[in-house]
């Protein structure tokens, strides 16, 4: 059954919502229930959903030290296929190599899309750049998506990142620490080699334990504030 | 004052591993596909993930949204912990249906609400005759009849709360 959630806000700002159960998610029906409730009610109604839940049979799971893929594909404008947008997407216990290989599946060719309703059509095989996590940070020839995604879709991807940063916390803590680090980068916007070489460096100097040398680290910590534009 | 549709319906698929942690990835299909294309596509890419993941994939959720996109504004006095409580039945069993910030008029000196109001006559057409088959309880079993009808509070909790604080 679907679950259909309309929800209220209150003069206070209080919210708060009401349900039924659809056997199918009927547009007609919904917008009824919801004019219905409109003319019953004096909070007012700012947003419905409808969702179901399928339960998938799937193997055991086996292992927790294959890390999280994550592939950031192109979204283009359907009209005239000009690039707008960027989705990224992470898949738990798998290495990028076989994450590249998501798309291009026979029944996976068409009606993706981002989060903002970008066509992500007609993906193939190795098609989708992999980005950090695993320790396989981009190459040359993926630094153009990176770019894209800082300048114009770092907030889209950032919103995002809450979920990855949440799925982090399952990491054993030194991917953990990777993870949370990308998504610091891409907030930032800086470049993301030049910040994570002397975060690694750092890191590897404080797990080496007593014998670590500050001089070192709080120059490293300076040239990382530079390359923030901190002042 | 229109309810705007999401330009995608969103995927949530729901991984565990082996320790027990659980963890989510979305994907989102575009709008204006039929629904049994859309849960194809979402079970086709279950598949696939399934098979580049050594955790278990165990369900997925499909959720389509609409956003108000200039809300009415709440009335003076509204409160959603003031409930229009309605119970319908589905064959035997009963099924609950609040309404939150009932609308003062609505409800009746003895405290139920007035089933015979052009605005409750509404809602009534719309779950028993109207789309006959498509409202239902839990089970998938069609509603059939109204039980009761009746002003009900509930508590405030927490995450329900506006986010300013009140001096």
């Amino acid at each position: 059954m679907w679950r259909l959630r309309v929800w209220f806000r209150d003069i206070s700002g209080t919210v708060s919502y009401t349900g039924a159960w659809l056997r199918s998610p009927n547009e007609t029906a919904i917008f009824a229930f919801v004019e219905a409730l409109r003319a019953l009610s004096d909070a007012e109604i700012t947003h419905v959903d409808v969702l179901r839940r399928f339960p998938y049979d799937s193997q055991v799971p086996s292992g927790r030290d294959r890390g999280i893929a994550t592939l950031v594909h192109r979204a283009v404008d359907p009209v005239d296929g000009t690039e707008l947008d960027a989705y990224p997407m992470w898949v738990p216990e798998a290495d990028s190599g076989l994450a590249r290989d998501l798309w291009g599946h026979s029944v996976l060719v068409r009606d993706y899309a981002s989060r903002a309703g970008y066509n992500i059509d007609n993906p193939t095989p190795g098609d989708g750049e992999p980005v950090s996590l695993d320790n396989e940070y981009p190459d040359d020839t993926d630094d153009y998506y990176l770019v894209a995604i800082r300048r114009n879709f770092w907030h889209k991807l950032l919103r995002d990142a809450r979920a990855y940063n949440t799925l982090s916390l399952t990491l054993p803590s030194e991917q953990a620490r990777r993870v949370r680090l990308d998504i610091r980068d891409l907030f930032l916007g800086v470049p993301m080699r030049e910040v994570l070489e002397r975060l690694d460096r750092i890191i590897e100097l404080l797990e080496g334990g007593g014998g670590a040398n500050t001089d070192e680290i709080e120059q490293l910590l300076l040239q990382i504030i530079a390359a923030l534009g901190s002042t | 004052m229109a309810l705007v549709p999401d330009p995608v319906y969103t995927v949530t698929y729901t991984f565990q591993d082996e320790t027990g942690s659980k963890a989510t990835t979305q994907a989102y299909i575009r709008q204006g596909i039929v629904i049994d294309d859309v849960i194809a596509r979402a079970n086709a890419l279950a598949g696939a993930l399934r098979n580049i993941s050594n955790a278990q994939l165990t369900g997925y959720t499909i959720s389509r949204g609409w956003t108000e996109d200039t809300p009415a504004g709440a009335g003076g006095g509204s409160r959603v912990e003031r409930k229009g409580r309605t119970i319908w039945l589905a064959d035997t069993y009963k099924t609950r249906i609040d309404i939150p910030s009932i609308a003062t008029g609505q409800v009746l000196p003895d405290g139920a609400l007035n089933r015979n109001s052009a605005q409750f006559l509404v809602l009534r057409a719309v779950l028993l005759t109207d789309f006959v088959g498509d409202f239902t309880d839990s089970r998938g079993v069609s509603l059939d009849a109204l039980a009761a009808a009746y002003e009900s509070y509930v508590r405030t909790t927490p995450k329900r709360q506006p986010t300013r604080k009140l001096a």
